[in-house]
C-alpha cells in the first residue's frame, strides 16, 4: 500500500512539473515590437522583441532557399534579431517563428518583394532556331527577368519583345506570369532571318536569330541533255530539274535530295540522284547498250514529284559477225561497230548461253568487248565432245548456232 | 595398479588439454577472421551512385492537365521527375551535412549559390537541418517549344524538418508549402533555375487527435494471442507458409475462446519500399482465413525495422502505404500496430527521432485508412505514455514483476483515462535448464497465468498473451545468440513442442 502511495505522489508531482514546464513554454511574455512586415529585397531587416532579458529566445527563419536560426543581441529587455542577408535578399515570403525552449511561441511572415529600383537582369531562352516558312511554324522566346538579387520579377511585369524581318520591325508587349514571359515568333512567308530581342525595365537582352527555311517543295519539271540518241553504252545523259520552289515561291534549300527513277521498256528500274543547288538538282545516267525507251520521273521523298519524261535510244550497233574456229571451241565475236562504223569503245557486254541437245542450259558466259572484239573459249575439260546449241547476245542482237564440239 | 591409473589420468588430462587448446586456437582464429571480414561492404570503395528509390521516394501526384507550350510526353515527364526529386534529395542531404555534394548536378549556376549561402551560414553557426519532403503534387505549367525549359507548380509539398544546433535538437516542424519551380535542361540534366515559395501562408499541419473509432468496443473486448505458426516463428510469411496449418491454428485459437490474434510484418522481408506481391498474397490468405474463422487481427508493421532517420521516412512511407491501402477495407483487421516495442531503440537511435517517425506514421496511416484504429506496441507501461494522444488506443507489454502489474495498469489508466488500453504482450517462459539454474517450470508458468488472468478478468483488461506455441527454433535477430537470453524464448507457449496443452492452458479462458 505504501508503495502505491509513493507512486501516486511521484506521479502527481511529475505531472505537475510537466504541466508547469509546458505552461511556461507556451507563453513567455515576448512581444513583437517591429510592425513593418513588407520589405524590398536587400533592405536590412531587424525584428525586435520585448521580453524578459533572461529568456533564451531563438528565431527560426524559412524561405524558399532553406532554413536557418538567428540568435538575438540583447539590449535590456529588447531582443534584436538581425535577419541574415541570405534571407533579406530573397523575395517571397520569409517565415519566422520565435522559439523558446523547443516551443514555437509566436510566428509571422515577412513579405519581401523583388528589388525593382536597381537594374534588372534578363535571361532569355530562344528556340527552335530554324523554322519553316509559312506562318505556321514558330520559335519561342522565353524571358526570365530577375532583379539584382536573382529574384524573379513580380507577376505582370511588362516585357517588350522586338523582332525584325527585312524592313519590318515589330514590337510586342507581354507580361510575366509564373516566373517567365513567353512569346511565339511565327515564321514569315519569305525565307530569311528573324532577329529577336527583348527588354524589361529599360534593360535590353542580347540578340537572337531564327532562320526561316523554305517550306516543302511544290511539283517541278525535269528535262534532259545528251550528246546523241544512240545506245552506245558510253555517253551519259544528264537530267536536271527546273528551279524547285515551295508554295511561297521560296527556292528550296540547297542540298535537298532529288531522286530520278528511270523505267526501261522491260520494266526494270534504274535510279540516280542529285542534290539541289539554287533550286536545281541534276543527275547523270549512262546510255544503254541497246535500243531502249525510258520513262523518267523525279521525286523529293515525302514532298513532291515531277512530270514524266520519255526518252528513246536508237541502236548504235546494227550487226556483228561471229567466227567459230575449226574445232568449234573458239568463238570470236566482232568487230562490233557503232553508228558511224567506228569500233565501239571497250566494255560492251557480250553474253553467250551454252545449251545441250535437250535445250538445257549448261553454262552462261559473259565478257565485255575489247577493241571491238570478244572471244569465248569452250574448254576441253568442261565441255565434252558432242552437239551443243549456242545463243549469243550483244547490243540487243541475238545469234544462234548449232555446233559439234570435237 | 595405482601407478597405471595415475598414468591414465595424466594421459587423458594431456589429451583433453591438447584438444582444449586446439579448440581455443581455432576459435580465436575464426573470430579474428570473421572480425576482419566484417565492417564496410567492399563495394562502398567504388562510390557507386546510390539508387534514388532506395533512399528517397516521396509521394508524387502528378496533375496531368494540359500545360502551356509544347505538349509533354511520358518519357520527358519521367526524366523531369527523376531530376526534380534528385534536386530535393541532394538539397536535403546538403542541409543535413552542410556539405554541398551533388548540388552542382541539379541546380544551375545562379541557383546553387543561394543554397551555398545557406549552407555556409548554417555551417558557421553549427546548425544542421534534417529535412525530407513527404508528398508532392506537381503540375507542368509550361514547357518551352524547344524542350529545354519547364515551369512546374508543386502545391502542398509536405515537408518535415528537424533543426539541430550543436548536435542538439532545437525544434521539429512539419508544414506544407506551395512552390513554383523553373528547370532548365543543361548537359542532359534538368536543373533547378528558380525555386520559389508561391503561397502566402505556411500551413502547419496539426495531428488529428480526435478520430472517430467505430471499433472501440471491439478493442475493449480483445481476448487474444500473439501468433506465430509453430514451425515458423518470426517468419510467418516465409517459405514454410502453409494455409492449412494456419487455418487449423485459427480453429484452435477460436476453440480456446479467443477472438483476436496479433501478427507481425517484417519490414525487410516484405521488401521495404517495394513490397513483394508474394508476401502480400500470403498476408491476404492469412487475413482471409482469419475472417472465415471470425478472428480479428492486429497487424504489427515494421517488425525488425530500426532506422527511423528522417532521410528514411519516404521509404518507410511507401512500405506502409502499400500494405495499408491494400488491406484498409479488410474485415479481419481490427487495428494497425505501427511498431513493436520502439522504445527499446530509444537509447540507440534517440527518443525524439523515433517519436517523430511514429507520429508521422500515425498521421500517414490514418490518412490512408480511416477505418482502422492505430496503436503502438510499447514494451512497458512506462513507455506507453508516449504519443498516447496520437494513437487511437494504447498498447503495452508487461514482462515485469507480476505483483506490480495491477498498480502499473491503474497508473496508466489514470494517465490515459479516455482511451482503451490493451495488454498486448505478457507471459512467462517455462524454460528450465542450466541457463536459469532450473528455476522455471510449467507449474510456475501456470501460477503466473492464474494470478494475472484474475486481475485481467477483474479489471476487464483486453489482453493478448505471448504466445500460442513453444518454438523449436528462434531466429538470432530476436534475442541474440546468448543461450541464457534465447533459451527461454522457446518456452512461452501454451502448447508444448509435442503439441500437448501446457499447465497454464486452463487459465486462459
Amino acid at each position: 500500500m505504501r508503495l502505491k502511495h509513493i507512486f501516486y505522489i511521484l506521479l502527481f508531482t511529475t505531472s505537475l512539473y510537466t504541466l508547469g514546464y509546458k505552461s511556461s513554454g507556451d507563453s513567455p511574455t515576448s512581444v513583437l515590437k517591429t510592425t513593418k512586415t513588407d520589405y524590398i529585397a536587400g533592405d536590412p531587416i531587424t525584428l525586435e522583441f520585448e521580453a524578459n532579458t533572461s529568456l533564451d529566445l531563438k528565431l527560426i527563419l524559412k524561405n524558399s532557399n532553406g532554413t536557418s536560426i538567428v540568435e538575438p543581441s540583447k539590449n535590456g529587455n529588447k531582443h534584436l534579431f538581425v535577419i541574415p542577408k541570405n534571407f533579406t535578399k530573397k523575395s517571397g515570403p520569409c517565415y519566422w517563428r520565435l522559439l523558446f525552449k523547443g516551443q514555437i511561441t509566436s510566428q509571422g511572415i515577412l513579405n519581401i518583394t523583388p528589388n525593382m529600383d536597381n537594374p534588372v537582369h534578363i535571361e532569355s531562352y530562344f528556340g527552335p532556331r530554324s523554322i519553316i516558312a509559312g506562318n505556321k511554324d514558330y520559335s519561342m522566346l522565353v524571358v526570365v527577368p530577375t532583379d539584382l538579387y536573382d529574384n524573379p520579377v513580380p507577376k505582370s511585369t511588362k516585357v517588350s519583345v522586338k523582332h525584325q524581318f527585312e524592313n519590318n520591325i515589330q514590337i510586342d508587349s507581354i507580361s510575366t506570369g509564373n516566373l517567365y514571359a513567353s512569346k511565339m515568333i511565327f515564321s514569315t512567308e519569305k525565307t530569311g532571318r528573324i532577329l529577336v530581342s527583348s527588354s524589361c525595365e529599360n534593360i535590353n537582352s542580347k540578340e537572337f536569330t531564327s532562320k526561316v527555311f523554305p517550306s516543302t517543295a511544290m511539283s517541278f519539271e525535269i528535262d534532259y541533255k545528251r550528246e546523241h540518241k544512240f545506245a552506245d553504252g558510253n555517253q551519259v545523259v544528264e537530267f536536271s530539274t527546273s528551279i524547285i520552289k515551295d508554295k511561297f515561291d521560296n527556292v528550296l534549300s540547297n542540298g535537298t535530295m532529288v531522286y530520278f527513277i528511270i523505267e526501261n521498256n522491260d520494266g526494270y528500274q534504274l535510279k540516280t540522284m542529285g542534290t539541289t543547288l539554287n533550286g536545281i538538282a541534276s543527275a547523270k545516267m549512262l546510255h544503254p547498250t541497246q535500243k531502249e525507251s525510258w520513262k523518267i520521273k523525279a521525286y523529293i521523298t515525302g514532298a513532291s514529284e515531277s512530270n514524266t519524261l520519255e526518252l528513246n535510244f536508237d541502236a548504235a550497233i546494227k550487226n556483228y559477225k561471229v567466227h567459230i574456229s575449226e574445232n568449234n571451241r573458239e568463238i570470236v565475236i566482232g568487230p562490233l561497230e557503232s553508228f558511224m562504223d567506228q569500233v565501239v569503245p571497250d566494255g560492251i557486254p557480250i553474253k553467250m548461253g551454252i545449251y545441250d541437245l535437250n535445250k538445257k542450259l549448261v553454262d552462261t558466259k559473259i565478257i565485255t568487248s575489247r577493241k571491238g572484239m570478244g572471244k569465248f573459249t569452250l574448254s576441253n575439260d568442261f565441255f565434252s565432245h558432242g552437239n551443243y546449241f549456242l545463243e549469243i547476245k550483244s547490243a540487243g542482237i541475238t545469234k544462234k548456232f548449232n555446233i559439234e564440239l570435237k | 595398479m595405482s601407478k597405471r591409473i595415475n598414468r591414465n589420468i595424466y594421459r587423458s588430462l594431456l589429451i583433453l588439454s591438447f584438444l582444449g587448446i586446439n579448440g581455443l586456437i581455432l576459435f580465436g582464429l575464426s573470430t579474428t577472421l570473421s572480425y576482419l571480414n566484417s565492417g564496410a561492404d567492399r563495394s562502398s570503395m567504388l562510390h557507386l551512385e546510390a539508387n534514388l528509390d532506395e533512399s528517397y521516394l516521396p509521394k508524387m501526384n502528378w496533375d496531368r492537365a494540359k500545360n502551356l507550350g509544347r505538349p509533354i510526353g511520358d518519357q520527358t515527364l519521367m526524366e523531369i521527375e527523376k531530376d526534380y526529386l534528385s534536386a530535393w534529395h541532394v538539397r536535403n542531404m546538403a542541409y543535413k551535412s552542410n556539405d554541398p555534394f551533388g548540388i552542382h548536378d541539379y541546380y544551375t549556376d545562379s541557383a546553387r549559390v543561394k543554397l551555398f549561402d545557406i549552407i555556409n551560414l548554417n555551417k558557421a553557426n553549427d546548425i544542421e537541418l534534417n529535412t525530407t519532403t513527404l508528398a508532392h503534387n506537381p503540375k507542368i505549367e509550361f514547357y518551352s517549344t524547344d524542350g529545354t525549359l519547364v515551369v512546374i507548380s508543386d502545391n502542398n509539398v509536405t515537408s518535415y524538418e528537424e533543426i539541430y544546433k550543436a548536435d542538439k535538437l532545437l525544434v521539429k516542424q512539419r508544414d506544407t508549402t506551395n512552390y513554383q519551380i523553373m528547370m532548365l535542361l543543361e548537359d542532359g540534366f534538368w536543373r533547378i533555375r528558380h525555386l520559389e515559395i508561391n503561397s502566402k501562408e505556411l500551413e502547419t499541419v496539426q495531428l488529428e487527435t480526435q478520430d472517430s473509432i467505430n471499433r472501440v468496443e471491439d478493442i475493449n473486448s480483445i481476448k487474444g494471442v500473439n501468433y506465430y505458426p509453430k514451425d515458423s516463428p518470426w517468419d510467418m510469411f516465409g517459405k514454410k507458409f502453409n494455409d492449412s496449418i494456419i487455418d487449423a491454428d485459427y480453429k484452435l485459437i477460436k476453440s480456446m475462446g479467443l477472438n483476436t490474434i496479433r501478427i507481425f510484418i517484417q519490414y525487410e522481408d516484405f521488401g521495404k519500399a517495394n513490397v513483394l506481391k508474394e508476401k502480400l498474397d500470403k498476408l491476404k490468405v492469412a487475413l482471409d482465413l482469419a475472417q472465415e474463422n471470425n478472428i480479428n487481427v492486429i497487424v504489427t508493421l515494421f517488425d525488425f525495422y530500426g532506422n527511423y532517420d528522417v532521410s528514411d521516412w519516404t521509404i518507410t512511407d511507401r512500405h506502409a502505404e502499400q500494405i495499408v491501402t491494400i488491406f484498409k477495407d479488410h474485415k479481419a483487421i481490427i487495428a494497425w500496430d505501427i511498431k513493436n516495442e520502439p522504445d527499446l531503440d530509444f537509447d540507440s537511435r534517440g527518443k525524439e527521432m523515433i517519436l517523430a517517425w511514429l507520429e508521422n506514421m500515425i498521421l500517414n496511416i490514418k490518412n490512408w485508412d480511416k477505418n482502422h484504429p492505430v496503436t503502438i506496441g510499447w514494451s512497458s507501461p512506462q513507455a506507453a505514455i508516449n504519443l498516447s494522444k496520437e494513437v487511437d488506443f494504447v498498447s503495452f507489454h508487461y514482462y515485469q514483476d507480476l505483483n506490480a502489474f495491477e498498480y502499473a495498469m491503474d497508473n496508466l489508466k489514470l494517465e490515459i483515462p479516455n482511451k482503451p488500453i490493451v495488454l498486448q504482450e505478457y507471459g512467462i517462459s517455462s524454460y528450465s535448464g542450466i541457463w536459469n539454474l532450473y528455476k522455471g517450470s510449467e507449474k510456475k508458468q501456470a501460477a503466473y497465468y492464474e494470478q494475472i488472468q484474475k486481475v485481467i478478468k477483474e479489471k476487464n483488461i483486453p489482453y493478448v498473451f505471448w504466445t500460442l506455441f513453444d518454438f523449436e527454433e528462434v531466429p538470432v535477430d530476436v534475442a541474440g545468440r546468448l543461450p541464457w537470453r534465447t533459451k527461454k524464448q522457446h518456452y512461452f507457449g501454451c502448447i508444448d513442442k509435442k503439441g500437448n496443452k501446457k499447465a497454464y492452458f486452463k487459465h486462459l479462458k
